[in-house]
C-alpha cells in the first residue's frame, strides 16, 4: 500500500488582491506529527496563506488537499470535522458565555438527522466541551461573557474551542500574541503534546523562540514566497533570518522550561 | 445572565400562552362612547369578525417584524439593523402602493377590475415580496466587494440601506401625488408611520398569517446555524456550517417576513429594532431561542399598541397611527435600557 496522502498539502498557489499578487508558487506539505512554524516579515502574506489552507479565500492558482481530497469539494461537515482554526483575535457581535462559544465547535460532529440543525449536545460532546475548558483552564470562567474577558483570556477561549472542535489539522494565526509567558507555555505544550498524538499543525508567528522551542520544522516566508522550509536548527541561524528579516540575530539561550513553578 | 432549560421552556410556554390571552382579551374590548369599553361582541357578527381579523393581522404583524429583527441583527452582526435600515421595508411599501394605486388603471384594458379585486388578497403580498427584494437587492448589490475592501462591511450596508429606505419613501409621496384615482390616494403621514389598514379582508389577512408562520418554522428549521454564522466569517468557515447558504437563507427569509407585514401595516418602524434587544436582555443571545421567543414578544407588542389606538379614537379624532405608539412608548424604554450599564447591544 501506497503511504497514506498527507494531511494538508497545497500546490502551487497563487492568490492577490485586486490584481496586486500577494502569493505566488506556494507549495507546503503538512504530515501528521508536524508543528510547522510560518515566519516572515509583516505583510508577506503569512496570514493570507492561512485562509487559503482554512478555506476562507480561494486560490487563484493552484489547490489545497486535505487528506488527499481537494478542499473545495469537501462539504462543510467534513471540512469543520478536518479543519480547526485559532484566530488571533475576534470580534463577537453579541455576548456569548465562553462555554456556549467552545460548543460550537462541535456543531460539524452534529449527527445526520433532520432535526440535528438545532444544535442540541450530546453526551459526548457535553463530554469534550468539558475537558477542553479544564485542560485550557477556563472551567471557572465557562459561564462569564466573552467581551468581558481580557486579550489573553479570549486567545485561550478561541485556543479551547478547536480543541474541542478534535480535528487531524489545526491552523493558527499568532495565537499567543496576548499571553503571559506562562499561558504561552501551556498553550504551546498542549499544541505539541497534540501533534506528537498525530496532529498537524500550521502555527503563524513573529516569535523565533516559538519556531525553536516548539516548532518541528519552520518555513520563512518573503514577498509572497517560501524561502526556506527546514528543521529549526537548520533555520534559525543567523544567515536565514538575516535574510529574511534584514537584522541581524543575536542569539542568548533563554529558552522556557515547560515546568510551572 | 444566563437562564437555565427549565427556565426557558417555562419562559417559552408563559409567553406564548400570554399572547394567546392578550389577543383573547383584547377580543373584548370595543370602542365607546368616552374610551375603551368591554363589549361582548359576538352577538353582533360582523363587527365581531372586523375585529378578531384586526387583533389577528396586529399578532401576525409583530410576531413577524420581531422575528425578521431577530435574523437581520444576526445576518449583519448589528444590533442597529432592521427592516426599515436595509430597504425592505420601503420597497415594500412602493410595491404595494403602485400595485393598489395604478394596478386598476393599468390593467383595465386587460381584465375586468372585478378579476383584479379576487386576486388583490394575493397580488398585493406578491408586489410587497417583488418591491422587498428589488430594494434590498440593490442595497446588497451596491454594498458588495469593491476593490479588495471587506465583503458586505456593515457600516456601508447600513449606510446604502437608510438611503435607499429614504428613495422609497420619496418615490413612494410622487406615486401618491401622481396617482390616478384620487380617491385612493394615501394619508401618508399616517401610512408611513405605520397603522393597521382599514377593510382587511379575512383572506389576506390568512394569507399573511399562514406565510408568516411557515417561513418562521423554516427559518427555526435552521436556527442552530445562526449563532455560528454571527462568528467572523473565516471562523464559521471552518465550523460546519455553508455560511453564503446560510446568510442568503436569513437573508430571503426575513425579507419575506417584513415584505408580507407592508400590505397590513405599512411600513411600521421600530418594532422589529427593539423586540430583539428586549428578547437578549431576557435570554442572553443563543438565536435558536431569540427566534422561539420572537414572535410572541412582537405579536404581544403590536396587539396591545393596536388594541389601544383603536379602541381610543374618540380621544384622538380618530385613529392614531399604531406606529406612532410604538415608537413613543419604546423610544424612551430603549434608552433606558441603554443606560444601564450590564446591557451591551448585543
Amino acid at each position: 500500500m501506497a503511504d497514506p496522502a498527507p494531511l494538508l498539502c497545497a500546490r502551487d498557489i497563487g492568490f492577490g488582491y485586486d490584481r496586486q499578487p500577494v502569493l505566488a508558487g506556494i507549495n507546503l506539505t503538512v504530515n501528521a506529527g508536524e508543528l510547522v512554524c510560518i515566519l516572515g516579515p509583516n505583510g508577506c502574506g503569512k496570514t493570507t496563506l492561512l485562509k487559503i489552507l482554512l478555506g476562507a479565500l480561494q486560490p487563484q492558482q493552484g489547490e489545497v488537499m486535505v487528506q488527499g481530497r481537494p478542499l473545495t469539494q469537501l462539504s462543510a461537515r467534513v471540512r469543520g470535522q478536518t479543519l480547526s482554526y485559532v484566530p488571533q483575535d475576534t470580534d463577537v457581535a453579541f455576548t456569548y458565555p465562553v462555554h456556549a462559544l467552545v460548543a460550537m465547535a462541535r456543531w460539524p460532529w452534529r449527527p445526520d438527522t433532520w432535526w440535528s440543525d438545532w444544535g442540541m449536545l450530546q453526551t459526548q460532546d457535553e463530554a469534550i466541551i468539558t475537558e477542553a475548558l479544564q485542560q485550557t483552564h477556563l472551567d471557572t470562567l465557562a459561564r462569564r461573557s466573552f467581551q468581558t474577558l481580557s486579550g489573553g483570556e479570549q486567545q485561550r477561549v478561541l485556543w479551547a474551542r478547536a480543541v474541542a472542535q478534535t480535528t487531524p489539522v489545526m491552523l493558527l494565526d499568532e495565537p499567543v500574541s496576548n499571553m503571559d509567558p506562562k499561558q504561552q507555555v501551556h498553550l504551546l505544550d498542549g499544541l505539541q503534546h497534540w501533534v506528537r498524538a498525530g496532529g498537524a499543525a500550521c502555527l503563524v508567528c513573529h516569535d523565533l523562540n516559538i519556531a525553536a522551542n516548539w516548532g518541528t520544522r519552520v518555513i520563512f516566508m518573503q514577498a509572497g514566497r517560501i524561502i526556506l522550509d527546514a528543521p529549526p536548527a537548520v533555520a534559525l541561524c543567523e544567515a536565514p533570518i538575516a535574510a529574511t528579516y534584514g537584522v541581524k540575530p543575536t542569539f542568548s539561550g533563554i529558552t522556557f522550561t515547560t515546568e510551572e513553578s | 445572565m444566563y437562564l437555565r432549560k427549565h427556565h426557558i421552556f417555562i419562559l417559552n410556554v408563559m409567553t406564548w400562552l400570554l399572547w394567546l390571552t392578550v389577543m383573547f382579551c383584547a377580543s373584548l374590548i370595543g370602542p365607546g362612547t368616552s374610551g375603551p369599553t368591554i363589549s361582548w361582541s359576538w352577538d353582533n357578527p360582523t363587527i365581531f369578525d372586523l375585529r378578531v381579523t384586526r387583533i389577528i393581522a396586529a399578532g401576525a404583524v409583530g410576531a413577524a417584524l420581531s422575528s425578521a429583527g431577530v435574523l437581520l441583527q444576526a445576518l449583519l452582526r448589528n444590533p442597529l439593523a432592521d427592516a426599515t435600515v436595509l430597504g425592505i421595508a420601503g420597497g415594500a411599501a412602493v410595491g404595494v402602493t403602485g400595485f393598489t394605486l395604478y394596478g386598476p388603471a393599468l390593467l383595465s384594458s386587460t381584465i375586468s377590475l372585478s378579476v383584479f379585486y379576487t386576486w388583490q388578497p394575493w397580488g398585493t403580498p406578491l408586489f410587497a415580496l417583488l418591491g422587498a427584494f428589488a430594494a434590498a437587492g440593490a442595497v446588497f448589490w451596491l454594498t458588495r466587494q469593491q476593490r479588495g475592501g471587506p465583503a458586505m462591511d456593515p457600516l456601508t450596508l447600513l449606510l446604502t440601506g437608510v438611503i435607499v429606505n429614504a428613495c422609497c419613501a420619496a418615490l413612494l409621496v410622487f406615486m401618491n401625488a401622481l396617482a390616478p384615482d384620487a380617491n385612493k390616494r394615501l394619508e401618508l403621514s399616517i401610512y408611513m408611520m405605520g397603522h393597521l389598514q382599514d377593510g382587511l379582508t379575512t383572506q389576506s389577512v390568512l394569507i399573511a398569517t399562514i406565510a408568516t408562520g411557515l417561513v418562521w418554522l423554516t427559518m427555526l428549521r435552521f436556527a442552530g446555524a445562526f449563532n455560528i454564522a454571527t462568528l467572523r466569517s473565516s471562523e464559521a468557515t471552518t465550523l460546519g456550517i455553508n455560511l453564503p447558504g446560510i446568510r442568503l437563507l436569513m437573508f430571503i427569509g426575513a425579507t419575506i417576513l417584513a415584505a408580507l407585514t407592508v400590505p397590513l401595516a405599512g411600513p411600521i418602524a421600530f418594532v422589529g429594532l427593539i423586540c430583539p434587544h428586549l428578547l437578549r436582555l431576557l435570554l442572553g443571545s443563543d438565536q435558536r431561542q431569540l427566534l422561539l421567543l420572537a414572535p410572541p414578544m412582537g405579536g404581544i407588542l403590536v396587539v396591545v399598541a393596536d388594541s389601544f389606538v383603536r379602541t381610543t379614537g374618540v380621544w384622538f379624532n380618530g385613529d392614531l397611527p399604531v406606529g406612532a405608539l410604538t415608537a413613543l412608548l419604546g423610544g424612551p424604554f430603549f434608552l433606558l435600557l441603554l443606560r444601564r450599564g450590564e446591557y451591551r447591544h448585543g
